[in-house]
């Protein structure tokens, strides 16, 4: 069998003609089996072969081998997928479907680079935004002036908010608060380990996170010190990818992975920790971005090796239960990017059953997407809102808090149930362990 | 739509009389000549046949081929010539069905009767459609084997016979009926034509299941020859629980036994109680696990019938067989025998309001009842009798065929056909069915044995014209005359 | 694929789409070749156009239509079937029944339920699981395949050795015939009047009518399960196992067996169970009923096993261990894809007592032809699932395993067994057919589609054999003919079942 350098030193004849195509040994693979089409959520609800896992390869290969040229029969289905790899988890012959469809939008972001103002809103976020942390502390300072100074609440009573679409209106109130600064920059470059050190870790803070989640990764900091990781925050770090990777953009992907391969090279840590699965799976998966580039490519695989998400982590090191309690009822969701990307499912439940009182209550198809996969709940409002329905659905009866390891998913949930008027807080893994451990010191 | 052409019927033979052309009336001893001068004298004779159609005995060709060539033969000339054709085992089914028109030569399979081939590794088994069913079930039971069909019949009915009108038993709770037992068939059609189905494994989807076509086709599309079983292990263990009781107590028991992973192998109520112990019904419960399991059930049962107050009796090993055998005889006895079907969880109050309605219209009847499954049978026993009486198929056939029916029905015959009419429409409202297994010709003359068909009428008939095109085959005698 | 789409009349897609609406019909061009062959490959072609109906008054209007326009049609579940029948190969309307998926009553007193076609088989039992119910047939794409489905191919699974395959467990359908008509066929309790049409219904593969409402029985949950995993040496004790459990009176639930390359492949797969990579076969045996009875009956299979040399016997201890060997048994299939870019699987079956001389055989078949064929079988029904390696990129390779299938069908029908087991004929055995049925079994055959699909416009070209294929077979069997003469002093067989890390043997690709 053909090895990496052969199969993408060249682009195939085909549909595909520009470099980093879709790779033939990943699609040949497929046996055409169709044990994926019933974990697929497109397939769940339409029940149309071209948006089922199965059809969205077979179409990548017709295209590949020029039986099908790169039109809507192949562009609709590979934009439709939300790339929640779910159907990776149940594939017996191991076909990377999430590579093939990033590989495939790729080529259409090469043939037709989106244009009219969605391809502007498209390039201001993925190009002109993301990448650029000075520019994301600007949209951090003007959110935070929205909701400090009463702006949200001012707008939502004039009734503003109802300009937006219904779904960015419920996201937008969904919004957590804001903090000062971002993680990178408020915690200290270097922060030791409580007690005997066991490991350096590099904490990948993000984009979107670190505008919106910074006290999650305060929380990661607070857990992996306790147990005994010296933590450093690298300042030069950016934005991982993901969501230019998921939009077809892959120059500027790759981009930005080799900016991350560098800084963290230099830190010379033990692990790279993210608490965000999009970010987690991105990093672990860089080699595919550079499957064209020998020398990058084992540069990329001697970063991935290193990349854990944070339960997986502390799974790995070991912790010790925490004796505060939080006494609630919970239920965990399983982030797509975390259990069919990364096939880190156990170590989070784990984690959260060493909690004193909190109530771990499973839901059904905990693995199933909630719809938020990255920004696809604002390219696909309509799916992702069935997806997010029967995801509420789904919740438990009586359970307080859902818990799940991915910044999108806690937005994605949060708008639901605030948009249902349902108290349920929504927290990070991290966080609720964070939460027993503080609560531990103030009883000591 | 396009005009179909009969594809099985008009196959392998040459002498075709012309389309349309004029019928020549064939009497029986030419009939019978011709036969002999294709067969040979000992497989022809021109007998006085009761059962052959008609009212009064007359005579018919009777042929008893030889092998499966022979009735291909028989079954080329019969259909050259529309002679009307009655396949026949050992005529112990000939009270079920509708009145046969007469036929003019009866097709005996009596002298295929050869085990072809019997794999016990294999649990596989090939006989000939004349052997019958007990001495099959004799020869198997030496390998410790059985095929799981118990169809309350008489000894001598053959496999074939059995196969073709599909009759079932009690064990089709656990193991199903012909259709869940047969994978392959020989079948000679009218004109000769020789069709195997299916594959002598246990599985098989090549083509289309016409095994199953065949089965309970009552003779009407073609002669089967051979039949291939799938088997089953013999329990190693018998045992009969047999419990009495009114009937709120007994359909309490059935529907905690229903309720529980208990697996009973049969599971018949009977009411009037089997044994006039006094209580209204009786349930019988086998079970055919292993030793230790079985037992474990019988425990169980006995703890359940004290807790719903039933009285209960448990029957080992040959006693067991001996109160299936009584049970085979009581069902046998009754001139008038009706195969149900209906909700098997509903069984016991559909019992209890059948015999209520039967009371109140003047009858008597008995009842044994799958309440596993949903199958059982309806009785009528002629006045005055008790136990075991001569098989009332073949008193069905000749003393009661006069216009007003037999004596015990005092002319009543109508009366019994609107109720079995009203019967049907009940149970049929809930899923099920009554279909006449035995009945006096009289009734048989007034009441449909099978009931409405139901939409797939106009496919049941086309398949009829596809594989007998001239209706040669048992003509009048299954489901709409057909 | 076979050249362009067929145009569809533009009155009839007017039709259909007011019949079903915009967002249920595809006909554009670009969204027809997702539909192109279902779960067998090797055969494709684009359909007229794609509808999606929802009930059984729709399909009936569907099918009123598409007769009135003399285009053919044809009826498609999952996709998931494994020979071809669902593949559109003269622009037929493919039908989707994948909407309707509603179970639409269930009556747990008596054990019954009613389903439209869609509805995927592990849900039904899914959705009894709480009052202790299952729907017994279980094929290995149970996860995903519809009822619908599994009637028209007559569907089997592992566990059918004691529970019988579908048309055991289908009671009645709602039929709407290939000429619109809608009838009623079978009975929800006893036998149906009249000939037995549901029986030829269920396995005709789409040819005879499309059922829109199905009624099925349940099946109780038994109250102990043990399955026992057994190693072998050598697959010839193996085999031996199978036919003396079931000379011993014990029918277990199911008996399954993978040999050394099926190992390999699902061991590579997310099902890793860690098979010793010198066992040369792998007994799954199930046994089911009543506690105190499956406990006897286990420690009689585990004796029987060891009498017959195998390496090791384990009973599973845990649901999750049980769960796993299944898994790994179930998506053996799929796993080939790790070891081999192209397979194609046969689905004969042989009576049990042949399955040493068979599987000897077809490993000389291997051999010979210089391909690898992994087994992954319902050994307790003798239904055999060759998975024979090709790569169809080398020229010649995909020719030669469709020979080599062929072959080991004809080996199958000579051993006194059958072309398929519960594959069904579909496309792809249609040649295979004349193997098993002389002209006059055929004939009765063809008079029955005559009945129900007289203009055959109900999925043609299915099932029955056709000159065509015929000549291709025999040319296939020809080159495989001449590849066995220069392959005659090919290395040990034991050498082709052991691959290099890479799945690839050196020489064979």
């Amino acid at each position: 069998m053909a090895s990496d350098q052969v199969t993408t030193a060249a682009p195939r004849n085909g549909a595909f003609l520009w470099p980093d195509a879709p790779a033939p040994e990943q699609y040949e693979v497929c046996v055409h089996c169709g044990f994926c089409l019933e974990v697929c959520p497109t397939y769940q609800e339409w029940r149309d072969e071209n948006h089922s896992p199965r059809g969205r390869v077979f179409l990548i290969q017709a295209a590949a081998e020029g039986r099908l040229s790169l039109d809507a029969a192949v562009v609709d289905p590979v934009f439709t997928c939300l790339d929640c790899r779910a159907c990776e988890s149940v594939c017996p012959s191991g076909v990377p479907v999430g590579h093939l469809i990033e590989a495939a939008r790729g080529q259409v972001y090469h043939a037709d680079p989106p244009r009219g103002w969605r391809g502007a809103l498209a390039r201001l976020f993925l190009r002109g935004l993301f990448p650029h942390p000075r520019r994301l502390g600007v949209v951090r300072a003007l959110l935070r002036l929205w909701q400090r100074f009463g702006l949200q609440c001012l707008a939502q009573r004039l009734g503003l908010l109802r300009l937006l679409p219904p779904h960015l209106r419920a996201l937008a109130v969904a919004l957590p608060e804001v903090t000062a600064r971002p993680a990178r920059l408020s915690l200290p470059e270097r922060l030791p380990a409580a007690g005997p050190r066991k490991g350096r870790v590099a904490l990948f803070t993000g984009c979107v996170m670190d505008v919106l989640f910074t006290p999650v990764h305060e929380a990661t900091v607070r857990v992996a010190q306790r147990h005994g990781l010296e933590v450093v925050v690298p300042r030069d770090q950016v934005c991982c990818g993901a969501l230019q990777v998921h939009a077809g953009d892959r120059p500027q992907a790759q981009a930005l992975a080799r900016r991350n391969i560098t800084v963290f090279a230099e830190s010379g840590v033990d692990y790279i920790a993210v608490n965000a699965a999009g970010c987690g799976a991105m990093l672990k998966e860089y080699p595919e971005l550079f499957r064209g580039d020998p020398a990058w490519h084992a540069r990329a695989q001697a970063f991935a090796q290193r990349v854990r998400d944070i339960a997986e982590l502390l799974a790995e090191v070991g912790t010790e239960p925490p004796r505060g309690r939080v006494p609630q009822r919970a239920t965990y969701h399983d982030a797509c990017h975390l259990c069919h990307a990364q096939g880190v499912r156990v170590q989070p439940r784990q984690l959260l059953r060493s909690v004193p009182g909190l109530e771990l209550v499973e839901m059904p198809d905990a693995e199933r997407c909630c719809g938020s996969a990255g920004v696809y709940n604002l390219t696909h409002p309509e799916m992702a809102q069935t997806l997010l329905t029967r995801k509420l659905d789904d919740l438990p009866p009586g359970v307080e808090m859902v818990i799940t390891g991915n910044p999108g998913c806690i937005l994605q949930l949060r708008a639901g149930l605030a948009q249902r008027g349902q108290r349920i807080a929504v927290r990070h893994t991290v966080e609720v362990l964070d939460a027993a451990y503080q609560q531990e010191e103030e009883q000591a | 739509m396009r005009r179909m052409e009969p594809r099985i019927g008009l196959e392998n033979h040459t002498d075709r009389p012309p389309r349309g052309g004029h019928q020549v009336s064939w009497s029986t001893d030419r009939i019978a000549g011709a036969l002999e001068s294709a067969l040979g004298r000992a497989a022809v004779r021109v007998v006085l046949d009761s059962a052959a159609g008609g009212d009064s005995p007359a005579p018919v060709a009777w042929t008893e081929p030889f092998s499966e060539e022979e009735v291909a033969e028989v079954l080329r000339l019969a259909h050259a010539h529309r002679w009307t054709v009655q396949p026949r085992g050992a005529g112990t089914q000939l009270a079920t069905g509708n009145l046969p028109q007469p036929v003019q030569v009866v097709l005996s399979l009596a002298r295929l009767h050869r085990l072809v081939s019997y794999s016990p590794a294999d649990l596989v088994v090939t006989v000939q459609a004349g052997m019958p069913l007990a001495t099959l079930a004799a020869e198997l039971a030496r390998s410790g084997q059985m095929l799981p069909l118990d169809p309350p019949v008489n000894p001598a009915a053959t496999v074939g016979g059995l196969a073709a009108t599909s009759t079932a038993g009690p064990r089709r709770l656990l193991y199903g009926s012909w259709r869940d037992q047969t994978i392959a068939l020989r079948v000679v059609c009218p004109g000769g034509s020789i069709v195997r189905t299916g594959a002598k494994v246990v599985k098989n989807v090549a083509g289309y299941d016409m095994t199953k076509l065949f089965l309970g086709s009552f003779g009407t599309l073609g002669v089967l020859t051979e039949i291939t079983f799938k088997l089953r292990p013999l329990p190693p263990h018998r045992a009969t629980c047999v419990l009495h009781g009114p009937a709120g107590a007994v359909a309490a028991l059935r529907q905690r036994l229903a309720a529980s992973p208990l697996i009973p192998s049969r599971l018949e109520a009977l009411t009037p109680a089997a044994d006039g112990t006094g209580g209204a019904w009786t349930l019988a419960v086998d079970c055919d696990e292993p030793q230790a399991a079985a037992s474990r059930q019988t425990e169980r049962l006995l703890q359940w019938a004290s807790d719903f107050g039933l009285q209960a009796l448990v029957h080992q090993g040959l006693a067991a067989d001996a109160w299936w055998q009584a049970w085979q005889q009581r069902l046998l006895a009754a001139p008038l025998r009706a195969r149900l079907a209906f909700p098997p969880a509903a069984g016991v109050a559909v019992g209890e309001w059948l015999r209520q309605d039967a009371a109140l219209r003047g009858w008597d009847i008995h009842l044994s009842l799958g309440v596993g499954h949903g199958c059982g049978w309806l009785t009528l026993p002629a006045p005055g009798q008790t136990g075991a009486a001569e098989p009332a198929s073949a008193a069905a056939t000749a003393a009661d065929s006069g216009e007003a029916g037999p004596a015990w029905l005092a002319g009543r015959t109508a009366e019994l056909a609107e109720a079995l009419r009203d019967w049907r429409e009940t149970l049929r409202a809930q899923g099920g069915s009554l279909v006449l297994e035995a009945a006096p010709r009289a009734l048989r003359r007034t009441i449909d044995s099978f009931g409405p068909v139901g939409s797939s009428w106009r496919l049941q008939q086309q398949i009829k014209q596809q594989f007998d095109p001239y209706a040669i085959l048992n003509p009048g005698r299954f489901v709409g005359g057909m | 694929m076979s050249g362009t789409a067929q145009v569809l009349d533009a009155r009839l897609l007017q039709a259909l789409l007011q019949t079903l609406g915009p967002r249920r019909v595809l006909h554009q061009p670009a969204h027809l070749h997702a539909y192109a062959c279902d779960g067998y490959v090797a055969q494709q072609g684009l359909p007229r156009a794609v509808v999606f109906p929802e009930t059984t008054e729709e399909v009936a209007a569907v099918v009123s239509l598409l007769n009135q326009y003399d285009v053919p049609f044809l009826p498609r579940g999952a996709g998931t079937g494994l020979s071809g029948g669902a593949t559109p190969l003269h622009g037929e309307v493919v039908i989707s029944l994948a909407r309707m998926n509603k179970l639409l009553a269930v009556d747990l007193e008596n054990l019954r339920a009613v389903v439209q076609p869609g509805l995927v088989n592990l849900w039904l039992t899914k959705r009894v699981a709480h009052a202790g119910c299952y729907y017994a047939p279980d094929p290995s794409s149970q996860s995903v395949c519809t009822l619908g489905g599994n009637l028209a191919e007559n569907a089997g699974g592992s566990h059918c050795l004691k529970y019988g395959v579908t048309t055991n467990h289908v009671l009645a359908a709602k039929v709407v015939l290939p000429n619109g008509e809608v009838v009623d066929l079978g009975a929800t309790y006893g036998d149906a009047v009249g000939y037995d049409l549901l029986g030829l219904l269920v396995g005709s593969e789409g040819t005879l009518g499309i059922a829109t409402e199905i009624t099925v029985r349940l099946l109780k949950k038994p109250e102990a399960v043990q399955t026992a995993l057994a190693l072998f040496d050598r697959v010839a004790d193996a085999s031996d196992t199978v036919s003396a459990i079931l000379r011993a009176g014990i029918v277990p639930a199911a008996i399954e067996m993978m040999d050394q390359l099926a190992m390999q492949a699902v061991d590579k797969s997310h099902y890793h169970v860690g098979y010793p990579p010198d066992a040369e076969a792998v007994l799954l045996i199930e046994v089911d009923g009543l506690a105190g009875g499956v406990e006897e009956q286990m420690r009689r299979v585990v004796e029987l096993c060891r009498q017959h040399a195998a390496r090791s016997v384990q009973v599973a201890q845990c649901e999750e261990e049980r769960a796993l060997w299944w898994s790994s048994r179930k998506m053996a299939f799929g796993a080939t894809g790790r070891i081999s870019p192209d397979y194609i699987v046969q689905d004969g079956v042989i009576p049990r007592t042949r399955l040493t001389e068979v599987l000897q055989y077809i490993a000389d078949l291997s051999r010979n032809s210089g391909l690898r064929i992994a087994n992954v079988f319902h050994a307790g029904d003798g239904n055999l699932h060759p998975l024979i390696c090709y790569d169809a990129r080398i020229p010649g390779q995909a020719e030669l395993a469709a020979a080599v299938g062929s072959q080991i069908l004809r080996a199958c029908v000579d051993a006194g067994g059958s072309i398929t087991g519960e594959h069904g004929v579909g496309v792809e055995k249609r040649a295979e057919m004349t193997y098993q049925f002389c002209d006059a079994d055929l004939a009765a055959q063809e008079a029955v589609r005559l009945v129900f699909n007289p203009r055959n416009l109900c999925n043609p070209g299915k099932l029955f054999p056709t000159p065509g294929r015929c000549s291709e077979v025999r040319q296939s069997a020809w080159l495989a003919a001449q590849f066995a003469a220069v392959s005659a002093g090919f290395p040990e067989q034991t050498r082709i079942l052991a691959p290099d890390r890479q799945g690839r043997q050196d020489g064979v690709y």
